[in-house]
């Protein structure tokens, strides 16, 4: 038993609690306005609702026509994380491979595509879309989710490969593995909570994604959630009970993710490393 | 020789495997942002046939508007408060947090459940939160009985509203360090602490010659990504300021960027970009040096 | 996992990922072609309507309008068999205007869509983005004022569908408990608002930090000079032709306003900091007993001030009380380039007519631009009363070079507004950079 470390002290959990008050405030007033009347939340922003009203959540749902948009959101968002992590991983793993070579600063030309201004492209990008055939369609969001994440991601694997001991690679070589079981068998199970974390980062993050399916989507029936919950919003007046009822609702399945592969990127690793 | 030869011929047989998925990336997601940098020598509405030259006339418009000074200030602000304030509370709940016990795991998803808010609703929630008259905090003042703190007028002053926006981004975004921390922390043996222990050092001196030097390398990595995050962030400062599209006092150049898309000259907007890459280039560049030193002397 | 099941489990999730591909570019497909109709083009005769199926989309960013335009839209459908309208929201006015501006350069823009009466109007109307309506049979319904407004160069480019007054909404109740009406002029309100504060009743609401000084400012430079006066000074600024504000008499006397709501405290607490929603919270909470806000707000009384009985008043200057300012709402435009230009023409002439126009604005509950309409929702005899007097609204107008000064412009009156700056310093400073932006010499 460790007596005095950081991870044991009573400061320690006091900051903790700390921040998970500061994490609650605004958690505690999405919840109970959800609950209110429209004209409760003007008069009565912070207090708990006089009348609970669930039927918020069942006006949310049906009029944010939560279904089709979650359905919409769950294939762009999931088709994008799995084409953004194998396109991450082979990259990853090339440049990996060549990081001494002199065209190994094409790691860094990457990584500087992370500091474009998104935006004043905007129009050239719909044009550039639009004779790919991706507008207003699905294919659209989601190959511009797969490669918006690309340099984060790369970054990041490439930074992990790199602390591998380098004698699991060199065992694999003298062992005779050509470079496609090498990268599957002996790499992939150890960067497992490397990609697992990539994952749900970029999963939350095209989830959330708003302006890139908002220019690309015309079609009503493609939205994705993000989308769908501008529908609350009045020119001057938004509509904040059904929009929080609609957001908790389509925050669940986020949080159940998280909480399943929550379990691939904190244990520690395995034998491989050790042995 | 022929070995010589076949090294590379590798390279390059790497090169090509990974070509596909980088045309593929650099098509959709870079080639039309690129327009920035010709934008800005141009004058353009966005949508006429009628485009421009100016030169440097966009550039110029802009170094001698008051945005230029106040907003690279709120943007070094913006930037610096992220990154001190969120890297010291990140690494600190990851250390607390490190142990696998189900209350950590509890707090871990807790902190990480803002992430699956979008930052327009982060944004309109917070708005309650720092009313002068009717939000949150203040009502939690007025009820501790601190009268002077009753009507605090949170985002009045540019300092004072950067901080707070800087937490609301932290509110929402902790996530991501901290998962990534934690992570990094589990790759650090168990036995150097049980070393350490031995040897009777405290934890705070564990912390220090064996947590955070061994973490140092993802600690460089998430500092890149925190300042260009905070260098680029526009989406809380736009929900906690004006609606209509007016200038604020803390906005950054990033903000600035964004309100100039929607006016009549794409090509002011596209010059502040231009500003703003090159400084972020000059960071990227002191953190590639940094690193080098950094990972060179670990191995 | 073995090798093999590796392997197939790729398989299958690619297998997966092809077949919803296909799927997913059908669906776009399907919608491609719909739109490739044969098109006849502006040349098009009105037997267009009648020989073949014709869709058109009207894109707005009137979100709370949505069930209105779904009747009006049955109506219509009903009255042209041939014509069906496709209804599109964009809330966000930020991406409203991106996704549109990114849609006309690539030729994808709705047949017809609504405007903010900002310098797009003016913009889209010389850039020959938006069809010439004048010769429409809506014109000849069209109220003077609105027909005036939406007059470019002498041809009308939009139907304005209705006005909002930007002016003081009042709690009756809280008025007449503390015995005090309407103010008859500038010291009176001065004094009502200092009767009320001492009171215990608290100041204006005021949206400061949604707004900042724009409302206010806009209101009193407008209520003060005639729209044609004051489009004239945004022009001259903008165009070089004007670097001296101190020498407009009604702009300076309009500044010297804004220092006085400051200097007399007549704005709640912390203006600067309150948002829209939180303004309204303020008044309908009967913390304060006016709120400077529009008359939009009528629309969503439920949601914005429940159960208040309230009136109007013209935002006060230091000139008086009598002469209110309204906003124009949404200007619907039809795209020059449309496919269906005469259906699309067809619809805004519909939205246009005297019977339409009554039900439009009696469910939106604003003030209407078209004559002959009875006006019957709740708050309707409130605001018809202010309009029967003198009313300036705010002009079109085209300002190709704001971003030069703009920020500066606005940081001189929020200043002097919420800080308590002294007006002829940040004249002088706000002219200082007018000189050396040189305006006149910019390309």
């Amino acid at each position: 038993m460790r007596k005095r470390n950081v991870t044991g002290s009573v400061g320690g959990r006091l900051v903790v609690y700390a921040y998970a008050l500061f994490l609650i405030a605004p958690i505690y007033f999405i919840i109970v306005t959800s609950l209110k009347m429209a004209g409760e939340v003007t008069t009565n922003p912070l207090g708990l609702p006089e009348y609970p009203i669930i039927g918020n959540f069942v006006e949310a749902f049906t009029r944010g026509n939560i279904a089709k948009y979650s359905f919409n959101s769950v294939i762009i968002t999931g088709s994008a994380v799995i084409l953004s992590l194998l396109n991450a991983i082979i990259v990853s793993f090339c440049l990996h491979k060549i990081a001494h070579k002199k065209i190994g600063v094409l790691f860094y030309a990457i990584i500087m595509g992370s500091m474009l201004i998104p935006g004043v492209g905007f129009v050239t990008l719909l044009q550039l879309y639009m004779k790919l055939h991706l507008y207003n369609n699905l294919l659209g969001p989601i190959l511009m989710g797969a490669t918006t994440g690309l340099p984060f991601n790369v970054f990041i694997l490439v930074g992990f490969l790199r602390t591998l001991p380098k004698e699991i690679s060199e065992a694999a070589t003298i062992d005779g593995c050509n470079d496609r079981q090498h990268l599957f068998l002996v790499l992939l199970p150890l960067i497992k909570s490397a990609l697992a974390t990539l994952g749900i980062f970029a999963f939350v993050s095209n989830w959330n994604s708003l302006l890139g399916p908002l220019i690309l989507l015309k079609n009503k029936e493609l939205f994705t959630i993000p989308l769908g919950l501008l529908d609350f919003r009045g020119t001057y007046t938004v509509e904040y009970n059904y929009m929080f009822a609609a957001i908790l609702i389509t925050s669940v399945p986020l949080v159940v993710i998280y909480l399943r592969f929550q379990s691939y990127f904190v244990e520690a690793l395995s034998g491989g490393v050790k042995g | 020789m022929q070995s010589s030869l076949r090294k590379k011929l590798s390279t390059y047989k790497y090169v090509l495997i990974m070509l596909p998925g980088l045309i593929v990336w650099f098509v959709l997601s870079i080639w039309p942002h690129l327009e920035v940098f010709p934008q800005a020598f141009y004058k353009w509405n966005g949508y006429s046939p009628n485009k421009v030259f100016v030169g440097w006339q966009n550039f110029e418009t802009f170094y001698r508007s008051s945005a230029f000074k106040d907003g690279l200030l709120n943007t070094v602000l913006y930037v610096l408060f992220l990154f001190v304030i969120q890297t010291v509370l990140s690494v600190f709940l990851a250390v607390v947090l490190k142990r696998n016990t189900r209350q950590n795991r509890f707090f871990r998803t807790f902190f990480f459940l803002p992430l699956v808010f979008s930052s327009v609703m982060v944004g309109l929630t917070w708005g309650y939160m720092f009313d002068p008259n009717l939000g949150m905090l203040n009502q939690i003042f007025s009820a501790l009985g601190i009268k002077s703190l009753e009507s605090f007028n949170w985002l009045g002053e540019p300092v004072r509203a950067i901080f707070c926006i800087v937490m609301v981004h932290i509110w929402a975004n902790i996530g991501y360090p901290l998962t990534i921390l934690t992570a990094a922390l589990q790759t650090i043996p168990e036995d150097l602490y049980e070393v350490s222990e031995i040897e009777g050092a405290t934890s705070m001196q564990q912390f220090r010659k064996v947590t955070l030097p061994l973490l140092m390398p993802a600690l460089l990595r998430i500092t890149l990504l925190t300042v260009v995050t905070g260098a680029l962030a526009v989406d809380y400062i736009l929900i906690l300021g004006s609606s209509v599209g007016s200038a604020n006092e803390f906005d950054t150049w990033a903000v600035k960027i964004y309100q100039g898309l929607l006016g009549s000259n794409l090509g002011l907007p596209s010059a502040i970009g231009v500003f703003l890459g090159a400084i972020l280039f000059i960071v990227f560049l002191i953190q590639y040096v940094v690193t080098k030193k950094v990972e060179d002397s670990i191995h | 996992m073995t090798i093999r099941k590796q392997r197939s489990k790729w398989l299958v999730s690619a297998l997966c990922f092809v077949l919803l591909f296909s799927l997913a570019a059908c669906g776009g497909t399907k919608d491609e072609t719909k739109e490739t109709q044969p098109s006849t083009g502006e040349s098009a005769s009105t037997q267009e309507a009648n020989t073949e199926p014709v869709t058109i989309t009207y894109s707005t960013f009137r979100a709370e309008d949505e069930q209105i335009f779904k009747k009006l839209i049955d109506k219509f459908q009903k009255e042209n068999p041939g014509i069906t309208v496709k209804f599109d929201t964009n809330k966000d006015a930020g991406a409203y205007y991106q996704t549109l501006k990114a849609n006309i350069a690539s030729g994808q823009a709705p047949d017809v869509f609504d405007l903010h009466p900002n310098t797009n109007y003016t913009d889209f109307a010389k850039d020959g983005v938006i069809a010439d309506l004048s010769d429409q049979p809506f014109v000849a319904n069209y109220q003077d004022g609105p027909k005036a407004l939406t007059t470019i160069d002498g041809k009308i480019y939009g139907f304005n569908h209705a006005v909002n007054l930007i002016c003081v909404i009042y709690n009756k109740e809280i008025f007449k408990n503390h015995n005090v009406d309407v103010p008859k002029d500038w010291n009176d309100f001065v004094s009502i608002v200092n009767k009320l504060k001492a009171e215990g009743e608290g100041g204006i609401a005021y949206a400061g930090a949604d707004v900042k000084a724009v409302w206010l400012f806009n209101a009193i430079a407008n209520e003060l000079m005639s729209p044609a006066d004051y489009k004239a000074f945004a022009e001259g600024i903008d165009n070089g032709s004007i670097k001296t504000i101190r020498d407009n008499v009604k702009i300076y006397t309009a500044l010297k306003t804004l220092s006085e709501y400051n200097k007399q405290g007549l704005l709640y607490t912390n203006s600067d900091g309150v948002k829209y929603p939180q303004s309204l919270s303020l008044f309908a909470q009967k913390k304060a007993p006016m709120v400077i806000i529009g008359t939009w707000t009528f629309g969503t009384k439920e949601t914005d001030y429940p159960g208040i009985d309230v009136g109007i008043f013209p935002i006060p200057t230091l000139e008086g009380t009598q002469v209110g300012y309204a906003e124009p709402a949404q200007i619907s435009v039809v795209n020059a380039k449309s496919k269906h230009i005469e259906a699309a023409k067809k619809w805004v002439n519909f939205l246009g007519s005297p019977e339409n126009a009554t039900f439009y604005v009696n469910n939106a509950k604003m003030t209407t631009t078209v004559k002959d309409v009875e006006a019957n929702f709740s708050g309707a005899d409130i605001l018809a009363a202010q309009m029967e007097k003198e009313v300036h609204v705010f002009p079109i107008f085209a300002t190709p070079n704001m971003e030069s000064y703009q920020v500066d412009y606005e940081e001189m009156k929020t200043n002097i507004l919420f800080k308590g700056a002294d007006v002829d310093k940040e004249i002088a400073a706000f002219e200082q950079l007018l000189k050396k932006a040189d305006l006149k010499n910019v390309k």
